[in-house]
């Protein structure tokens, strides 16, 4: 067992920066560490003694800490770090939703003008209702990871099943529609097929009757 | 115009001793603490704390740049190298340096006289 796991444990929960950023310290730190209890441990102190020595040449102050998270944080987060989480929340609320406004508009309207959806079945409006849902989900994750750059465990994870589950969503709708439209074409194939058959006996007989 | 601020003295001295302790190789964060420690004979104990905010201000202003590499099957170490910024920013800081001392052993001196 590593005997420095309390301090890198305690260090990782202190920092407040982005996963990858943050394993990075305290890969860096650890093998500090252990450099740090093997020379004092090769100066004569005991295991114990080299150990709590090691921990301590490495204990980062609260100032410190904050400085090492000051110099990782980029000026968005800096700026974040200013407004307060309540106004926060809320600003990106607005501004996901005023994007998604705006795609949903241009969509709308390429949607309700383009040949090929006016013509398309009433599924594909089901599907496209989920493709919207689940681009405006994508754009906050975008913005949480990318901008705002918050890597933490619960921000990975949240949203993902909702997007499988749309995807899933989104197939099945679309499955279904094309076996729909199948059934009714065939329908509608199966009403006319007299007429048809005559249709094609007829066109065959026509050079034969010339 | 002398990069020398009496309120940022204690930054500056820590960060011209690490700069200047990477001059001429290559280090990781425990051999610069130790090489500073040692050729000041324990005079200047930069404690790890201080150091790695130092290093990393360092490495994001561009005068440092690190590098991991591998130690061993299960080991990481990153070491840092100066960058021709930083050798440049160390050079002028250590004429800076020259000036300050020489300004302050200039007023010092008056009291052994």
């Amino acid at each position: 067992m590593n005997p420095f796991k309390q301090t890198l444990q305690n260090l990782n929960h202190k920092l407040d920066l982005p996963q990858p950023t943050k394993s990075r310290i305290i890969l860096e730190i650890a093998a500090d560490l252990d450099d740090l209890y093997q020379h004092y441990l090769s100066a004569g102190a005991s295991e114990q003694e080299a150990i709590q020595q090691a921990a301590d040449m490495v204990d980062l102050s609260d100032e410190a800490l904050e400085q090492l998270v000051s110099v990782h944080q980029t000026a968005f987060q800096k700026l974040l770090d200013k407004i307060s989480l309540q106004a926060q929340s809320m600003w990106e609320r607005t501004v996901l939703m005023f994007v998604l406004v705006v795609i949903a508009t241009f969509a709308t309207h390429a949607m309700t003008t383009t040949q090929f959806f006016l013509e398309a079945s009433k599924f594909v409006w089901g599907v496209a209702g989920i493709g919207v849902v689940a681009i405006g989900l994508s754009i906050y994750k975008f913005y949480a990871f990318y901008i705002k750059r918050t890597h933490h465990t619960r921000t990975l994870h949240s949203g993902l099943t909702t997007l499988i589950l749309l995807a899933g969503f989104s197939i099945l709708i679309g499955v279904m529609g094309n076996f729909t439209e199948v059934f009714l074409v065939q329908n509608k194939i199966t009403f006319f097929a007299p007429f048809l058959i005559i249709l094609l006996i007829l066109s065959g007989l026509i050079p034969v009757l010339r | 115009m002398s990069r020398i601020d009496i309120p940022q003295l204690t930054k500056l001295f820590n960060e011209s001793l690490i700069l200047a302790v990477l001059f001429n190789e290559k280090k990781h964060g425990y051999q610069i603490a130790l090489e500073i420690e040692q050729r000041s004979d324990g005079l200047f104990k930069l404690n790890h704390g201080t150091l790695y905010p130092i290093l990393h201000k360092l490495e994001k202003e561009g005068h440092i740049k690190g590098v991991w590499k591998q130690e061993g099957p299960k080991r990481q170490r990153k070491y840092y190298n100066l960058t021709a910024k930083g050798r440049k920013y160390i050079t002028g800081l250590s004429a800076d340096w020259r000036t300050f001392m020489r300004q302050f052993y200039d007023i010092i001196d008056e009291v052994e006289k």
